[in-house]
């Protein structure tokens, strides 16, 4: 494993893109988001944007079908409004869409990265801290 | 070599003037700490008394059932939404200077939001039963009206607390590693687990952009919504001077006003405090006093519709509420909010004043009492006068209810005073990055 540490983004980026000419197994630590990295390491985009859609999906149909089921369930005329009143149904599906496609999309953050590693604690502690340096590490 | 030095520093200074401010506390700030401890203990101590004596020390009454605590959970709802408008709308059009103040902003929404949440449950009275808000399944197949706007208030208010925490959370947490990193012994240990083991790989960085971007996204329609929500509680009844389509932008617009004067309020001081004024500049605070300007002309055009919308109605009931409101026995109040919210800001079309922050300080102060008396004015005005002139009545907050007002803010300070000093104050990731966008 070779290591190379940088000041600036910028020659960080110039070495990463002549060294991933020579090798694949590439890993780049950051201070923070470095936009290109992912162009020059050509790697496939984040697929947590289906995390988010099956939450929204999830809280949208959950509400609804809460609504919907409590006035089948009770059904009480209230204010001689109709039974299924979806303009305010759709308000606590919208509340809950929202809802759990921010926790559907937190879930999958942390599944994406890995985080926490449970199976072992001392990783929630890394050892090789970088600070505010850009780091290539490069498998041989 | 230089400027690579430079920039290096530049960022080491950035990671030790805001772990410096999470240092030890001065006296000053034990001080302050013990001030809002004990504002918030008194409050506490006046909704224990309330739940012992029942409503009587109050001066609810009929026909103004709801008075200053539902006034309370109005204005801080709306404190908190500026923290989502600098979080999350800022940030989706790309506006920089939102770094500066993004991390305290959010802070502020939570804790705000959290505060608010106190209040209907104060407001229930049998404190005990407050899950009967919650849908559950229960042996008499009893649910709540999902047509009831109080209850889409449950739904709108649990989702924004989850989802701005959540956003908060997530926004921290290269940061707590950063923590974790200049951090010793405990300390070093409890910033490790709630920085979940964070390298900045770029794999991590991939998700984390995302997942950020995301959490923007469904947190935006929140800044316009759970405002608009809120203001149905009043708007989808008949009472005269609630019953109108307005209400919903003219409170969102009124709660991103009220939270960029709370976020003066706060960032001021700390700016000072903390010594921060390398990265808080008075360039960055002129750009959220033009936001206060602005929300603020939208709020003065929103009374002025609002007293059309009644006289040109032809509506008696809607001319009489606002002749009262404008003459009757709470035209101080009136007078006081329409001075505070609408006249006062007018002195920020003056460049200098922008930039004057002992001037935007004593302003956002104005702004935060006139916000709190509009949302009483709202409510109280309106229950008073109602329909049947035999029905009308005044209200007078009694000391229980004033004490747990301020007991509200002695919890909001009390809070974010913890806050400033557990967790960075500045979104240090986000900042080195627009240093380097602005070298």
């Amino acid at each position: 494993m070779q290591t190379f540490s940088f000041d600036t983004e910028q020659d960080f980026k110039a070495k990463l893109r002549e060294l991933k000419a020579f090798s694949h197994k590439i890993q780049v630590i950051t201070p923070y988001w470095v936009h290109d990295v992912e162009e020059i390491l050509g790697s496939s985009p984040s697929p947590l944007k289906f995390f988010t859609l099956m939450g929204c999906v999830t809280g949208f149909v959950a509400g609804m079908g809460l609504s919907l089921h409590t006035v089948f369930s009770w059904p009480i005329n209230t204010g001689g409004k109709p039974l299924v009143s979806l303009l305010p149904f759709s308000i606590v599906a919208y509340a809950l869409c929202i809802l759990l496609g921010g926790l559907f999309s937190f879930a999958g953050f942390l599944h994406l990265t890995r985080l926490p590693d449970i199976t072992n604690p001392i990783s929630i502690m890394p050892q090789e801290e970088y600070g505010n340096k850009f780091v290539i590490l490069m498998e041989n | 070599m230089s400027e690579n030095h430079n920039k290096e520093n530049a960022f080491e200074q950035l990671d030790h003037d805001v772990l410096k401010a999470m240092g030890k506390p001065s006296l000053w700030y034990w001080l302050a700490l013990a001030i809002s401890s004990f504002f918030f203990a008194a409050g506490m101590a006046a909704w224990a008394y309330l739940v012992y004596t029942g409503f009587w020390p109050t001066g609810l009454n009929n026909p103004v059932g709801w008075g200053v605590l539902i006034t309370n959970f109005v204005f801080w709802v709306g404190i908190a939404h500026s923290g989502t408008l600098i979080s999350a709308v800022l940030f989706l059009f790309r506006a920089k200077f939102r770094s500066r103040f993004n991390r305290a902003a959010e802070a502020m929404t939570v804790i705000a939001v959290s505060t608010a949440g106190l209040f209907p449950l104060i407001h229930l009275g049998r404190l005990w039963i407050f899950y009967f808000l919650m849908p559950y399944p229960n042996q008499r197949q009893l649910w709540p009206n999902f047509r009831s706007p109080l209850l889409w208030d449950v739904f709108a208010i649990n989702a924004y607390l989850i989802l701005s925490s959540i956003f908060f959370y997530v926004g921290m947490i290269p940061d707590l590693a950063i923590v974790r990193r200049n951090s010793t012994g405990i300390r070093k240990w409890i910033y490790a687990i709630f920085s979940l083991g964070w390298r900045g790989t770029n794999e991590q960085w991939k998700h984390y952009s995302q997942v950020y971007i995301f959490l923007a996204a469904l947190a935006t329609p929140l800044v316009i919504s759970v405002h608009s929500i809120v203001s149905w509680d009043f708007a989808m009844s008949v009472v005269p001077g609630w019953h109108t389509t307005i209400f919903a932008p003219y409170f969102v617009a009124g709660a991103i006003f009220s939270g960029i004067a709370m976020v003066m309020t706060l960032m001021i001081p700390m700016r000072k405090i903390f010594s921060l004024e390398k990265y808080i500049t008075a360039d960055h605070f002129e750009s959220l006093a033009k936001i206060l300007l602005f929300t603020s002309l939208i709020v003065g055009y929103s009374y002025i519709v609002e007293f059309m919308l009644a006289f040109y109605s032809g509506n008696i009931f809607e001319e009489a509420i606002f002749k009262y409101r404008l003459t009757g026995h709470y035209k101080f109040l009136y007078g006081m909010m329409i001075l505070c919210n609408v006249l006062l800001p007018l002195l920020l079309f003056k460049k200098s004043l922008r930039r004057n922050l002992f001037f935007l300080f004593g302003l956002s102060i104005f702004v935060n009492i006139g916000m709190w008396l509009e949302r009483f004015v709202i409510i109280v005005t309106s229950l008073a006068h109602e329909y049947q002139p035999y029905a009308w009545g005044t209200y007078t907050p009694q000391p229980v209810e004033i004490i747990i007002t301020l007991g509200s803010f002695g919890m909001f300070f009390t809070l974010f005073l913890i806050f400033l000093k557990v967790l960075p104050v500045l979104a240090i990731t986000e900042i080195k990055e627009t240093m380097v966008a602005e070298h």
